[in-house]
């Protein structure tokens, strides 16, 4: 675009909405630029370029003799409610770049995560085809999908499935007992001292401390609780979201581990082979891998 | 950046330069280029919005070489409407930058 066709398109948005006067004043404004331009050694394209899209322009010019509809002094004395509005468009501006923002930031989550999603299918489907490619390779017990995983959800889900549930609630049973067993020896000793008065000082020793026992043991059986319901989650959540299943699966995951390094010690999922699983995770993995961790430190 | 706030603040920055010495459109533009990547677009109605309401005043300069050229000078209502302006941006930067610093939390 060449400095007439700019200024013309620049004219013709404005016609009709500006006195002629003025969009005269504008143009020589317009053309006095182009020239200074030129000086510089600039195409007149590249200067057209340099001011946008005249159309814009125009409509920029517009808006500001809006802004000030001919008296200079809109500013001081503008009217509650031009300010008002003027308040509620920034008000506006402001939402909407946010939404903006926000619908940019989830859409590309939802990109990362859905390219996340891909790779980790077409992984998962070039081990599996390899896996089931005929070899003369001795017969690789840890693979999933085989006998052996078969047997392991059989016997989970007709044997070990229930045995845990009730586990777990005759754990949950006597934890109330306990709770139930504490309030109740508080209320006898509260009884106890309101009709006796004269409660030996031993007695009242042997009460204190004999909760103190109570106390300890439910929370003792409390923490054998959490972390039972720990070590069975994480068993679900391996046998469900394909972990490796093998002889050595329960010396890995739930006792000390033999990997050196920051894995030792007591921990759940301190398998190597899932954390390089999830290495390539965007960026939750260290997290994830720290909060298994971490928990097992309290 | 909010298209408001950025033209307030350009319509800060044209006062601030006109002030200091006279200048034309194209100088004007120049010079915020140095610091900003501007829409050179944005700048005349701007000039023209300020020149309005009396805050400049433009005369024409003849020259040999190039275009006549359109100056603008401040005007003293000009001049006190910079200064309030001044007051207002050091208010808004001291807000925002408590704010930014996190000042406001520690009640």
């Amino acid at each position: 675009m060449n400095r007439e066709e700019y200024i013309a398109a620049l004219t013709g948005a404005l016609r009709g909405k500006l006195a002629a006067g003025e969009i005269e004043d504008i143009v020589r404004d317009y053309m006095e630029f182009f020239e200074d331009g030129v000086m510089q050694g600039k195409s007149e394209e590249q200067v057209a370029v340099e001011l946008g899209d005249p159309l814009e322009v125009a409509e920029q010019i517009l808006s500001e003799e809006k802004y000030v509809p001919g008296s200079g002094k809109a500013d001081e004395d503008g009217g509650f409610k031009k300010r008002f509005t003027r308040g509620a468009e920034k008000v506006a501006d402001g939402a909407e770049n946010f939404a903006k923002k926000a619908n940019r930031y989830t859409r590309r989550k939802l990109d990362e995560y859905s390219e996340y999603r891909s790779r980790k299918a077409s992984e998962r489907d070039a081990r599996r085809s390899s896996w089931r490619e005929p070899s003369d390779r001795p017969l690789n017990r840890e693979r999933n999908g085989g006998c052996m995983m078969f047997l392991l959800k059989l016997t989970f889900l007709i044997i070990i499935a229930p045995v845990a549930v009730l586990f777990l609630a005759g754990c949950f049973t006597g934890f109330i007992l306990g709770v139930a067993g504490i309030i109740a020896s508080i209320c006898g000793f509260v009884a106890l001292a309101i009709v006796l008065p004269v409660v030996p000082f031993i007695a009242v020793l042997c009460a204190i401390f004999g909760l103190l026992f109570v106390i300890f043991f439910c929370f003792t059986a409390m923490m054998a609780v959490v972390w039972l319901a720990k070590a069975v989650a994480v068993f679900v959540r391996d046998l469900l979201f394909g972990r490796r299943i093998d002889d050595d699966y329960f010396d890995r995951t739930f006792r000390v581990s033999e990997s050196a390094g920051r894995n030792e010690g007591w921990h759940f999922g301190s398998d190597p082979t899932y954390t390089a699983a999830y290495e390539d995770m965007p960026k939750e993995a260290p997290e994830q891998k720290n909060e298994d961790g971490g928990e097992e430190n309290v | 950046m909010n298209t408001q706030l950025r033209k307030g603040v350009i319509e800060l920055c044209i006062l601030a330069l006109i002030a200091q010495k006279d200048m034309y459109g194209y100088d004007i533009v120049r010079a915020m280029e140095k610091y900003t990547d501007i829409n050179e677009g944005t700048v005349y109605p701007i000039l023209r919005r300020l020149t309005k309401e009396g805050y400049f005043a433009t005369y024409l300069v003849e020259s040999d070489v190039g275009p006549a050229r359109k100056y603008y000078t401040i005007t003293d209502r000009g001049t006190i409407y910079l200064k309030k302006n001044i007051v207002e941006w050091e208010e808004i930067m001291l807000l925002v930058n408590s704010i930014l610093k996190g000042e406001g939390n520690n009640e």
